[in-house]
């Protein structure tokens, strides 16, 4: 009998779940898949061209530029929430007066939606009256001009993007720092280390594998930026401030060029893959050092 | 079966047949719904109070209910072009812009000339014949126009007094007016000259058009972008942007953004369509309310044949999706919209009425202050430029082409030429 060896059992009591992923992720990405090979808008009849949208999309320089900008934003924002969060979740698992108001202030700006994000950093920001680029020229002598000057346009758009997503950053690593054992570091210390070395050498090593978790799936969001860089700049001046989640967006709610957005989609996810993987292959390697 | 079974089987039943009932009395629900989706500006002035709610009138009478779905320019066509590509829709009615009409139209949307034969319109032919053109895709009618936005010289008259600049009366005294007007106020807030919606091929155009009746793409297809009279307009923008006559963030405009430096008097003039009238003049919002006037956009003193600036002008029309299940309700509802006396009424709401008797009526000169002028621009206005399936592209190569200009990378013959070469291929005749 099929249960009486019980080998069965197991793949028998996944399936439904394994039945729900292929319905929600397995069968649009196929779909996705058929839909990038093929010419497809409103009102036409769906047509297939092989390789033609893809042909299309990396011989455009616009897609090119996106794709510059998408990695130098990501690799900014990811980096930099990493550099802030881990002090400030280091500071957070100490004690002190307040620590509850401003772990809350901290966590804040992740329940503000990106559309109120926005609109609120966009009028800080405003070249003529806002109080921010105010504050910048009467302390610094300079503004930051994102609406004329692209790489300012960028700075913009990665300082937002920190600003809502740090809080992800901080949650995860503060909950790894708060599971490192005390005696661990008290017995470090005992031994003589330095603090810096008993974060180096304990702290460090206990939250590596939520660090790794951390940064893929920041790198794996952050790939997908949109709404931050659409309501501030929309791509411009001249498409220079332009990154891959506006360039799909184009395509598919713009020209209605679906085979196109669909290209783009899958051109981000490959982006995506490359970089988790290698996330992925350092966590199995640590997995594997640590039996 | 025991009690316990019965009883169980009993509510089974029950709740099977009370979630029909439920399902049956949706359904009737929804035959009773006609969905209508459009702009928040297109439910204002069917059911506004100055000229009545005509749109909650028809409702009444025929025991319906209007479900209005409400949304920005863009996402009203793509919602309504996505749900027309369904199987089955439940949007009924749509508002569809002129630029975003398409050869696509006999996919997605009934043609309506059975329906104008069965049940007419009243006074149809006074309906402009060119907007009807462009919504007639071989041989057939797939929409009736129903607003029209034509553009406007708007006036922040407070600042044109305190400054001593007269009213332009032609298009070189606007753009001397322009200059004159910006300038920095004491507490230090910037007042441009001068402000328009955003960068596109229309708004630009308008220079075009009241300089030298110039234009970027004819009804035919022929496109202009190289034209001496478009890279003179897209010059003069230029200028104007440089000489910070436009505000920096014009390039970052959104028409909220106008509406906004208008009210707090940081724009002395501004091209915008004639509605942004009452918005200008919105006493809870705006610090210069009752200081606004719009006048139609002066023409150039070189300029012949005309008494004022052939400009743009966009309009709405209403469309029946092909798989609709409501479509006679639609179709009801289209014509009543569009009859003589609800053109009037939601011209009094501020619509800018396609009908060009809604103008000699009464009720429209006296709670329309800028009526005569409207109708001066609108008698000679047309369409930016035609729809096709490729218009968002293009309008996107040539708002890149003018920033790269704006950002000092290249010269206006330069952004129009090569706007010229990657346009060219896009149109329908290529």
């Amino acid at each position: 009998m099929m249960f009486e060896d019980r080998k069965w059992l197991p793949i028998i009591l996944i399936s439904p779940v394994n039945a729900l992923l292929a319905l929600l992720i397995a069968l649009p990405s196929v779909y996705i898949i058929w839909l990038s090979l093929n010419q497809s808008t409103f009102g036409s009849e769906t047509t297939f061209v092989g390789l033609a949208n893809y042909a299309q999309i990396f011989s455009d320089p616009i897609f090119w530029r996106s794709t510059i900008n998408t990695f130098i934003v990501v690799n900014v924002v990811v980096y930099t929430e990493l550099a802030l969060a881990l002090p400030l979740a280091l500071a957070l698992n100490t004690d002190f007066v307040g620590k509850g108001l401003v772990f809350s202030i901290l966590i804040a700006p992740y329940a503000v939606t990106e559309v109120s994000a926005v609109v609120m950093w966009r009028y800080l920001f405003e070249t003529d009256i806002g109080m921010f680029n105010m504050l910048l020229q009467s302390f610094a002598g300079f503004q930051l001009n994102w609406v004329r000057n692209p790489a300012h346009g960028l700075t913009l758009i990665s300082i937002l993007s920190i600003w809502i997503h740090l809080p992800f950053t901080l949650i995860i690593l503060y909950s790894a720092i708060s599971t490192v054992p005390v005696d661990m570091k008290n017995a470090a210390r005992v031994e003589g280390a330095t603090e810096w070395q008993v974060f180096r050498t304990v702290t460090m090593r206990f939250i590596m594998p939520a660090v790794l978790v951390a940064l893929m799936f920041r790198y794996i969001f952050a790939t997908r930026l949109f709404a931050e860089a659409w309501l501030l700049t929309e791509g411009g001046p001249a498409r220079l401030t332009e990154v891959l989640g506006i360039y799909l967006y184009r395509a598919a709610f713009r020209y209605h060029d679906f085979g196109a957005a669909a290209a783009t989609g899958l051109a981000m996810q490959m982006l995506s893959l490359l970089v988790a993987s290698f996330y992925l292959y350092q966590l199995y390697k640590r997995m594997q050092a640590d039996g | 079966m025991n009690a316990r079974t019965h009883k169980m089987v009993g509510e089974l039943l029950t709740g099977v047949m009370a979630a029909a009932l439920i399902a049956s009395t949706g359904t009737i629900a929804n035959a009773e719904e006609l969905s209508i989706i459009g702009h928040a500006v297109h439910q204002k002035v069917s059911t506004g109070e100055a000229g009545g709610n005509f749109a909650g009138e028809w409702a009444e009478a025929n025991s319906a209910e209007l479900n209005w779905l409400t949304f920005n320019v863009q996402d009203i066509h793509e919602r309504l072009y996505r749900e027309a590509n369904l199987s089955s829709t439940t949007i009924d009615v749509g508002f569809a812009a002129n630029r975003y009409f398409n050869p696509q139209f006999p996919a997605m949307f009934e043609p309506l000339d059975d329906y104008l034969a069965r049940a007419p319109i009243e006074d149809f032919d006074e309906l402009p014949k060119g907007m009807l053109d462009a919504l007639t895709f071989d041989g057939k009618l797939y929409g009736i126009p129903f607003r029209h936005a034509t553009a406007a010289l708007h006036i922040n008259t407070a600042i044109l007094e305190e400054q001593g600049v007269p009213v332009p009366q032609t298009f070189e005294e606007l753009l001397d007016a322009a200059r004159k007007l910006t300038f920095k106020r004491d507490d230090g807030t910037q007042v441009h000259g001068l402000l328009l919606d955003f960068r596109s091929p229309a708004i630009l155009t308008d220079f075009a058009r009241a300089a030298s009746n110039g234009d970027f793409l004819t009804p035919d297809f022929q496109l202009k972008a190289n034209s001496p009279a478009m890279v003179k307009a897209v010059e003069t923008v230029a200028e104007l942007f440089n000489e910070g006559v436009l505000p920096e963030a014009f390039l970052n405009f959104k028409t909220e953004d106008v509406i906004t430096y208008m009210q707090q008097g940081r724009g002395a003039m501004a091209i915008s369509p004639f509605g942004r009238y009452r918005n200008f003049n919105n006493p809870e919002q705006s610090q210069f309310a009752g200081k606004f006037e719009a006048v139609a956009v002066p023409k150039s003193e070189s300029l012949e044949g005309f008494d004022v600036a052939p400009i743009r002008v966009e309009f709405w029309a209403l469309v029946i999706p092909k798989n609709s299940d409501n479509k006679e309700q639609a179709w009801d509802y289209i014509r009543n919209a569009v009859s003589p006396e609800n053109t009037i009424r939601a011209a009094v709401n501020g619509n800018g009425p396609v009908r060009p008797s809604a103008y000699n009526d009464q009720r429209v000169k006296d709670l329309v202050p800028y009526a005569p002028a409207e109708q001066a621009a609108l008698s000679v206005a047309r369409p930016p430029m035609p729809g096709f399936s490729e218009s968002a592209r293009a309008e996107d190569i040539f708002i890149e082409e003018v920033d790269k200009l704006f950002l000092g990378l290249q010269t206006a013959q330069e952004a129009m030429d090569s706007a010229q070469a990657r346009i060219e291929p896009l149109l329908p005749s290529n």
